[in-house]
């Protein structure tokens, strides 16, 4: 009886390392993703026409790059980010669409129940005028079911700055 | 039984519950494991974050680069009110040679500035995390 104590908790120990390592793995490669894809905002574009909307939890913008191709494009393409439930197990994601279609690539991030975003213009002075967004704070809440207690999921939160690049190379 | 199998029995025990009781322990751990992890990710993120806006600046040419060395050389704290922290940014910028290798003699016209962003402050982050980026003058 012991014995078998020991290797069910040996196990679940596994378990949660392995849960905690690949979430954090999720969160930073989520990060990237999200940061990428801001900065290939407004490519093509003249710098106080990227922005289409800004809201606290959705944005949208133009761009002549072609996120799912990751090539640049002759034609122009809508850019949104937003949480939005999916029809997966998974529930809730951050979706990524390109003209009202999930990117094949990074269309859907999971395990992000929230995403809170802050607007700032050139000189970082915080703004909510879509013309003079050129950087943006985005606080993500992450939130995963432990594998030893679905009922008591874990969260965590990570702020992330990112830039127009685009609109900087054009300059601000 | 007699009193030798009686105390390997008591050993047992003992070296089970001893076990049992270290492995509890780490996985009441776990959630502050998830929590440290975090605070790592954040100060990579901040670093990002501060070398990206260096590089923003220089490409809008709100910043020139001669006076990158000026300018980001500086200690500054960030307190993020969702992990309940304050990061200590710490941001050193030098001219260097081509390699991002210290320069023998101070020349404050060379054409490689190097940037070093060190994040420190909460007990969670063991050690500080740090990131450089190398920037090259280009247009003459």
């Amino acid at each position: 009886m012991m014995m078998t104590t020991f290797q069910i908790q040996l196990q679940e120990s596994a378990v949660r390392i392995q849960y905690v390592s690949s979430m954090i793995d999720h969160m930073d490669v989520a990060a990237s993703k999200v940061n990428k894809t801001f900065a290939l905002a407004g490519v093509g574009m003249p710098v106080d026409s990227v922005c289409v909307y800004a809201g606290t939890n959705r944005v949208q913008f133009r761009t002549f790059w072609n996120c799912d191709s990751d090539t640049l494009s002759a034609t122009r393409h809508i850019i949104e980010m937003k949480i939005d439930t999916t029809s997966t197990a998974f529930g809730k994601a951050l979706i990524i669409t390109q003209d009202g279609a999930p990117l094949e690539n990074l269309g859907y991030i999971f395990y992000i129940e929230a995403m809170a975003l802050k607007y700032f213009d050139r000189d970082g002075i915080e703004t909510a005028q879509l013309a003079d967004i050129r950087s943006a704070d985005v606080l993500f809440t992450f939130r995963r079911d432990s594998p030893w207690n679905p009922g008591s999921p874990l969260r965590s939160n990570l702020q992330v700055k990112c830039f127009f690049m685009n609109s900087y190379l054009k300059g601000a | 039984m007699n009193l030798l199998e009686m105390i390997l029995a008591l050993l047992a025990v003992v070296l089970f519950t001893t076990l049992s009781l270290s492995y509890n322990q780490s996985i009441w751990r776990q959630t502050d494991y998830i929590n440290n992890a975090t605070i790592v990710v954040q100060a990579s993120q901040l670093c990002h974050a501060i070398l990206d806006e260096a590089d923003a600046k220089l490409f809008s040419k709100q910043l020139d680069i001669s006076n990158l060395v000026t300018t980001y050389n500086f200690t500054r704290t960030q307190t993020y009110p969702h992990l309940s922290e304050t990061f200590v940014i710490q941001s050193v910028a030098v001219n260097c040679d081509s390699l991002g290798g210290n320069l023998s003699t101070p020349n404050p016209n060379s054409l490689f500035k190097r940037v070093v962003v060190t994040v420190s402050g909460p007990g969670a982050l063991r050690r500080p995390y740090s990131m450089t980026r190398l920037y090259t003058k280009t247009n003459m």
